[in-house]
């Protein structure tokens, strides 16, 4: 069947374009495009855009004061732009320019913004004196999120839109350790989401479109480059091991894509780094505040294999696994050992300046010396830097040790997300059982 | 009365033990696909989507059945149509061609590259791959009857990478009965109208992904899987369409108002899978495979939208060469309600406008082009007396918003007929 539909849609398109150069189908292509310009000229009603903006800017008054609350509007005007194309990118651009153009109020804005992240930030952490053990570590990565902001001088309209958001994300963090405190049973029952779980789950998603609009880590497409297709047959034929070989190769566009952001004029840029590290901070607390209904509960990791049968409906796909994959390395390096990881990537970006320039999947990169890096990780996490032992005393910590709520969080909010984009049976290549339990068990030996 | 009773619910009692271990079969719809069902028209699409006031004989089951009433006979025993979708980023794309010329010269290693091209071209949110139609019409004066079966293959993406790109197969099974009067029937002026109804089945599958694939491949038969383990939603609707036409100068001019896919209402079950819909069409004439579970079907609708629309259409008397030109106006309900929405803009009227010209070369050869919401569409027909083939090229949006995701598509249809 699948031979025969492929043999029309080549009867098809060879009817007409036999013998046919690529020259020819080129010039083809371009008249063809052509007709898929609108004739009428019209462009898309930009009227929700523009009252978005409006909005955000109405929330700073003339002396500099900013209403947060008023500025997280924001968020419901991204649910109604995001899907379209055209409208997202208008909002992209009009969150890019400057609050204000008045020097002075810039600087009175700036002000205001960061003595309201430093509220936030307070506010947290009397949350996380307050809450219980195991709601201590999403409070802690919101925190640490909202400590990672720095407010330009000039400060754009997606600093404040980052600010709002993030500001809603520490209310509802403690909202989530505040309700399993009281009941633990209050946000996920055994029919799935409460209705308080889902307004929680609702509000981080809105809070994640939002980020993803004004944050550019977020614009990298992580899967868009890899060749997913390639690497499904390599599973079947293990033969095809030069496809695994390609598939990885085009793994070398992401991370240039994601390791230029860190640069400018082709430089590590310090200030850029900074940003860079704070994104992935707020976009991983999304993640997880997402997730949290799923995974507040949890103890310890074999808690999670319970996830992979529970009916969960974020909308994820596998693409947030991979972004949240990305973010977490990132944030768990920073907390780490910040200095050491600040250096690593300063060496990466020094070592591969050219092909960062000139990317593509047949760039290869050099790896900068880690020996100081992994020497800080282990100052962290307790024991020495051993080469050929270092994965393993590594997975132990996250497991059991300095890293293990870190290590916890980050399991089961990415087994929240498998199983959203209905990628379970990967884990089955992992392990027979397909369980995380007996994944980590495997690990463990 | 009293065992009566007792026996009665001691039935009921063993009826729910036996069902309450059975699984419902979860429901799966898809609000960004429109399963709206109208066969596909060659001559309509080039045409911008427009020739409600004149449309062929054969495509007046479906437009508008008012043209019954111009009575004739015509046969179309059969027509089948291909179309597929994202041509011109195929042809953009050097390695595609390279598999199209690797295939057409008989070697089939090039089917894979192909097919990942295809995929690849997809893109985010709603598309579509590729639409197949077969069908069979007969007009005898002012009745009309057809029968019509459609395979449409869309893509839906929430992400932005073939690993989230998933497909479902949507299969259309139609009967058409048509009726067309004309109640004025004068030189100067005619008045015509028309009802047809349809019997719809509908069937497709839970849209089916990389992750399922997966999960297949893992399998040792994979064929099996696929038949027994795919849910399937499956059920019918009767719709109707109806239409009004006036005429004028011997219908060189006509006016025409249509309501298209009135109680378009799906009624529609969930199904373990495309085996268990068939025994249930066909009373258990596959064999389960051992161990396979039946889940309990769950009933839901879905909902197709009707139309109102308006349509004009000038179709001169001319020797050698016969032009139409053909004005539509698209969803005029969704216009009208758009007139109070606070983003409307004059501009977002002519996004209801269809228009499009024709020009029949000798009754043998025709030319046609058009303008669909703004997108230009063309084509090509020859008619060979019994054989007429027809081609379009033509763009539409896939989008929320008017540039959003414009998708072209090519199509090419064959019918065996008379259709004069």
């Amino acid at each position: 069947m699948k031979k025969g539909i492929l043999v029309l849609i080549v009867v098809a398109l060879v009817l007409g374009l036999t013998s046919c150069s690529q020259d020819v189908y080129s010039k083809l292509g371009d008249i063809m495009g052509k007709m898929g310009n609108n004739v009428y000229g019209i462009s898309a009603n930009m009227t929700q855009v523009q009252a978005a903006t409006e909005s955000l800017s109405g929330s700073v008054s003339d002396d500099g004061s900013v209403d947060l609350d008023k500025a997280a509007e924001i968020i419901s005007a991204v649910a109604e732009v995001k899907n379209s194309a055209q409208k997202t990118e208008a909002l992209k651009e009009e969150l890019s320019k400057p609050v204000t153009d008045d020097a002075t109020t810039a600087a009175a804005v700036q002000t205001e913004l960061q003595n309201k992240v430093s509220d936030v930030s307070s506010s947290l952490e009397a949350a996380i004196a307050a809450a219980p053990e195991e709601q201590k570590q999403l409070l802690e990565d919101v925190k640490a999120a909202i400590d990672a902001i720095e407010i330009s001088d000039n400060p754009t309209m997606a600093e404040l839109a980052t600010v709002a958001v993030l500001n809603e994300i520490a209310k509802t963090a403690s909202d989530v350790a505040d309700k399993v405190a009281a009941d633990s049973s209050s946000l996920l029952d055994e029919n799935g989401l409460t209705e308080e779980g889902m307004a929680i789950a609702d509000s981080a998603l809105g809070s994640l479109d939002t980020l993803k609009v004004v944050s550019e880590v977020a614009n990298v497409d992580v899967l868009g480059d890899l060749n997913i297709a390639v690497l499904l047959s390599s599973f079947r034929d293990v033969s095809r091991d030069s496809d695994v070989e390609t598939y990885m190769k085009s793994l070398s566009v992401t991370v240039a894509k994601l390791f230029s952001l860190m640069t400018k004029d082709g430089e590590f840029n310090e200030a850029r780094y900074n940003s860079f590290i704070a994104q992935c901070k707020a976009l991983k607390s999304c993640y997880d505040l997402a997730a949290s209904p799923y995974t507040a509960n949890a103890k310890k990791i074999a808690d999670f294999d319970a996830v992979l049968t529970a009916q969960v409906d974020l909308g994820f796909t596998v693409e947030d696994l991979a972004s949240y994959i990305v973010f977490s390395a990132f944030t768990l390096a920073d907390k780490i050992a910040p200095e050491a990881s600040k250096a690593v990537v300063e060496a990466f970006v020094t070592e591969n300046k050219a092909a960062l320039e000139n990317f593509g999947s047949s760039v290869e990169f050099k790896l900068p010396n880690t020996n100081d890096f992994m020497d800080a990780v282990f100052e962290f996490v307790g024991g020495t830097f051993d080469p050929e032992t270092a994965g393993e005393d590594l997975l132990k910590s996250a497991i059991e040790g300095k890293l293990a709520k870190d290590g916890l969080q980050i399991v089961g909010v990415s087994a929240v997300i498998l199983v959203d984009s209905e990628y379970q049976s990967l884990l089955k290549l992992v392990n027979e059982e397909g369980t995380i339990s007996a994944i980590m068990a495997d690990l463990s030996k | 009365m009293k065992k009566i009773i007792i026996a009665l619910f001691a039935v009921l009692m063993v009826c729910a033990a036996v069902f309450a271990d059975v699984p419902s079969v979860p429901v799966a719809t898809y609000d960004n696909i429109d399963f709206s069902f109208a066969p596909t028209s060659a001559r309509f699409n080039a045409m911008g989507q427009s020739g409600l006031a004149d449309p062929s004989r054969i495509d007046s089951f479906f437009s508008n059945p008012a043209a019954l009433g111009k009575g004739g006979f015509a046969i179309s025993v059969p027509s089948f149509a291909f179309t597929v979708y994202n041509v011109q980023a195929l042809i953009s794309d050097e390695q595609a061609m390279a598999a199209v010329n690797e295939i057409a010269s008989g070697d089939s290693d090039g089917s894979v590259d192909l097919a990942l091209a295809i995929l690849e071209n997809l893109g985010t949110g709603h598309n579509m791959v590729m639409k197949m139609d077969a069908g069979f019409a007969v007009r005898l004066g002012i009745f009309g009857l057809g029968t019509n079966v459609q395979a449409k293959f869309h893509s839906l993406n929430e992400g932005s990478s073939l690993a989230s790109l998933k497909l479902v197969t949507e299969l259309n099974i139609a009967q058409t009965a048509a009726l067309g009067l004309k109640v004025v029937n004068t030189d100067l002026l005619s008045v015509s109208a028309g009802v047809s109804a349809h019997a719809i089945f509908k069937a497709y599958n839970k849209a089916m992904g990389a992750n399922d694939v997966l999960s297949i491949m893992q399998e040792d038969d994979a064929a099996e899987k696929i038949l027994w383990e795919q849910p399937i939603m499956a059920g019918s609707a009767i719709t109707f369409d109806a239409g009004a036409t006036v005429g004028f100068l011997n219908d060189q001019i006509s006016l025409s108002v249509t309501a298209n896919n009135l109680n378009g209402v799906y009624k529609m079950q969930s199904f373990t899978s495309a085996g268990d819909l068939v025994n249930a069409l066909s009373e258990g004439t596959m064999e389960a495979p051992e161990g396979h579970i039946v889940g309990a079907p769950v009933d839901f609708e879905v909902k197709t939208p009707w139309t109102l629309n308006f349509g004009f259409a000038f179709t001169p008397d001319m020797y050698v060469i016969h032009p139409t030109v053909t004005l539509d106006l698209i969803d005029m309900f969704g216009m009208i309600q758009n007139f109070s929405s606070e983003t409307f803009r004059a501009s977002d009227l002519l996004l209801h406008l269809n228009a499009g010209a024709e020009v029949d070369l000798f009754n043998v050869a025709t030319i046609r082009a058009g303008v669909d919401r703004g997108y230009m569409s063309i084509g090509a027909g020859i008619n060979l007396f019994v054989i007429g083939i027809d081609a379009t090229y033509g763009w539409q949006e896939f989008g929320e918003e008017l540039g959003d995701k414009p998708v072209d598509s090519f199509t090419i249809k064959f019918n065996i007929g008379y259709d004069k």
